[in-house]
């Protein structure tokens, strides 16, 4: 049975008077350790197939199967908690709280897992070392480069060991040698075994990975099991 | 998770407040004003609540007090010039009548001043001299400090004996103790046998300082040495009074039997005393009239104390949405990271809180501060009670989370989605 089953997915975006179809009968399999590019335009529905991968949207109609659990019908609590253990989040702008250090980003989805302080400092810290940041763990997000940025989003993201590793854009907001190092992180990771799906309109980027799955107005054209 | 990181909540609520220490210290003022409000409004009823039961206490709950007054036409006569005599008073034979004849009554206290000058040695003080009966001590609730009160041998006896209170002690025998000493009162000299115990909350209650500059002295004595008239020397005329009794107190049997027994002495008195030229007081009506000042000092009071916190809250409120949609990105991604909609609410009324929270504890030093000015005018003290203290964390804390719902709401139904749209 494959990580991630998306069975017939269909998201549609009511707007006033006009229903606008963002996914329109979406189905894949992602097997568990694969590193799996997600490309497409602007408006082919990337977005929206990222939000109902991440559990941030339901889909409108359609099943959505994660580590064997059917999710397209959970409650907005379950949905919070499936995104806390099973999903790791790494967006273009790193997203980090500007007000927290990397340590407290880091310790973020722990303190929502319901960890106590100690251990969250020390799984935080265990993050942060592997994304190579120990000596700026006590910096804010301001204080440092966009590459350390993303690092440390990276560990936030790894920090609650999720099945799935979802990236959107990662290496959008850096030169093409700090994107070139978050890649190597990247590959890095998926050669221990992680689960990638990286969302990215780069096709060069996109080749780094096992397999693309090309998107088109809401639907899959290429790339697809 | 709340239990245990509730600390570490309030700690990240008020880091989070202190990045923008200007708009969190403005937000608070409202709320500083409401409590502040709270604390002098409760400070000044208190005060003017204990004043009044001081006042009324010193006049005892069971008694009925009426007072020899002057009547008031002739208070206009006697400014013309010449000699004018005038007669008004309670009189002896009142004072038999209501002896005789009310009903559920356990003492009846008589009481005359002699209206003279009291010396010691060259130095005088003018006060109010009074001859009564042993048991106006009791009646007054009134204990000496030291040696005694007046006793019925004092009285069989004329004694020449008075009793001093603490403000006379003060004035008269600032060094030295009065025990046994004398004092001359007009052309009379006089042994002081007893000190009455301090009376009144440090003197600035009016009436307390009042009671607390008497003499007691015998009644017999009072009567035999000064007579019932008395002469008054004014430029341009000379007043004479006469006046057989200034005062007499009576005790009810107890506080059901007190409203009774005032309605029928005032029976009594009425007949004999066209010329109303006696004041009846009952201390528990007094009470009864205090108690509904309070009351209406509280709804007003209160009213305004509300609008200020309402007025404060509101504006908590509103910076709170503000700070809301200013951090709608961060609640985003919080939610992406796996908070839930009830960790959103905790995260923001915690702010809220902590902010009037904070707001209401600075408030309670100008509150105070505020209560303290009043004292000048008003002329008592007011008291900054613990309860009022409690009560206004307890507003402050209510005011944080009644206004604080409807943002931390706001923050937590904000779609989730929206974390992967880049600004």
């Amino acid at each position: 049975m494959a990580l991630v089953e998306l069975r017939d997915i269909d998201k549609t975006y009511q707007m006033k008077d006009v229903a606008v179809k963002a996914l329109a009968g979406v189905s894949l399999d992602f097997a568990r350790g694969e590193f799996v590019s997600i490309m497409g335009p602007s408006g082919s529905g990337k977005s929206t197939l990222l939000a109902i991968l991440g559990c941030l949207d339901r889909p409108t109609s359609g099943h959505y199967t994660l580590n064997g659990q059917d999710v397209s019908l959970a409650s907005d609590d379950s949905l919070s908690d499936i995104r806390n253990r099973e999903i790791g989040f790494i967006f273009q702008s790193f997203d980090l709280i500007e007000q927290l250090s990397v340590l407290e980003n880091t310790e973020v989805p722990l303190f929502y897992r319901g960890i106590s302080r100690g251990q969250r400092r020390r799984k935080a810290l265990e993050a942060i070392d592997r994304v190579g940041l120990s000596d700026r763990a006590a910096h804010l997000p301001r204080e440092l480069s966009g590459g350390q940025c993303q690092r440390a989003a990276i560990a936030r993201a790894l920090v609650n060991d999720p099945v799935i590793l979802l990236a959107d854009e990662p290496t959008g907001n850096l030169d093409s040698k700090t994107g070139g190092e978050i890649m190597e992180v990247f590959k890095q990771l998926h050669r221990s075994g992680r689960t990638i799906l990286l969302v990215t309109h780069d096709r060069d980027l996109a080749e780094q990975g096992d397999r693309i799955v090309q998107l088109m107005d809401g639907a899959v054209v290429d790339g697809g099991n | 998770m709340l239990g245990s990181n509730a600390a570490e909540m309030v700690y990240l609520g008020a880091r989070d407040l202190s990045r923008y220490k200007l708009r969190s210290g403005l937000t608070m003022l409202g709320i500083v004003f409401g409590v502040g409000a709270v604390i002098s409004m409760l400070a000044i009823g208190e005060g003017s609540k204990r004043k009044a039961l001081s006042q009324i206490e010193m006049l005892g709950i069971r008694n009925i007090v009426t007072w020899s007054r002057k009547p008031p036409q002739e208070q206009q006569a006697s400014t013309k010039e010449g000699t004018y005599v005038s007669e008004y008073g309670l009189t002896f034979k009142d004072l038999k009548l209501i002896r005789e004849t009310v009903p559920k009554v356990t003492r009846v206290v008589a009481g005359r001043d002699v209206r003279q000058d009291v010396f010691v040695g060259r130095k005088l003080m003018t006060t109010r001299v009074l001859g009564t009966e042993p048991a106006y001590a009791e009646v007054m609730n009134f204990k000496p400090a030291r040696g005694r009160f007046l006793v019925s041998r004092d009285i069989e006896d004329r004694a020449k004996v008075a009793v001093i209170t603490q403000g006379v002690r003060r004035e008269l025998f600032p060094l030295e103790d009065p025990m046994g000493k004398c004092l001359r009162i007009g052309s009379e000299l006089f042994e002081i046998v007893g000190v009455m115990e301090p009376r009144g909350e440090g003197g600035k209650s009016a009436s307390a300082a009042d009671l607390d500059r008497d003499i007691y002295i015998p009644f017999t004595t009072a009567l035999a040495a000064y007579g019932t008239l008395s002469i008054r020397m004014e430029t341009g005329y000379r007043e004479v009074s006469r006046l057989e009794l200034d005062e007499v107190i009576v005790q009810a049997e107890d506080k059901e039997s007190v409203t009774e027994v005032a309605k029928v002495i005032e029976a009594i008195l009425k007949k004999n005393h066209e010329k109303q030229d006696y004041v009846e007081k009952v201390p528990l009506d007094l009470l009864l009239q205090a108690k509904q000042h309070e009351r209406i000092w509280n709804v007003v009071m209160g009213s305004i104390a509300g609008v200020s916190l309402l007025v404060g809250g509101i504006g908590i409120m509103n910076i709170m949405l503000a700070s809301v949609t200013e951090r709608t990105h961060e609640i985003n991604i919080r939610r992406a990271l796996g908070a839930k909609r009830r960790d959103i609410i905790v995260q923001f009324l915690v702010e809220t809180v902590v902010l009037s929270l904070f707001g209401g504890i600075t408030g309670i030093a100008p509150g105070a501060l505020g209560a303290k000015t009043v004292t000048g005018y008003a002329g008592y003290d007011t008291v900054v009670t613990a309860f009022s203290v409690v009560l206004a964390f307890g507003i402050s804390a209510a005011v944080g989370i009644i206004f604080g719902i409807y943002p931390a709401w706001k923050a937590a139904y904000m779609d989730p989605v929206e974390a992967l749209r880049h600004e």
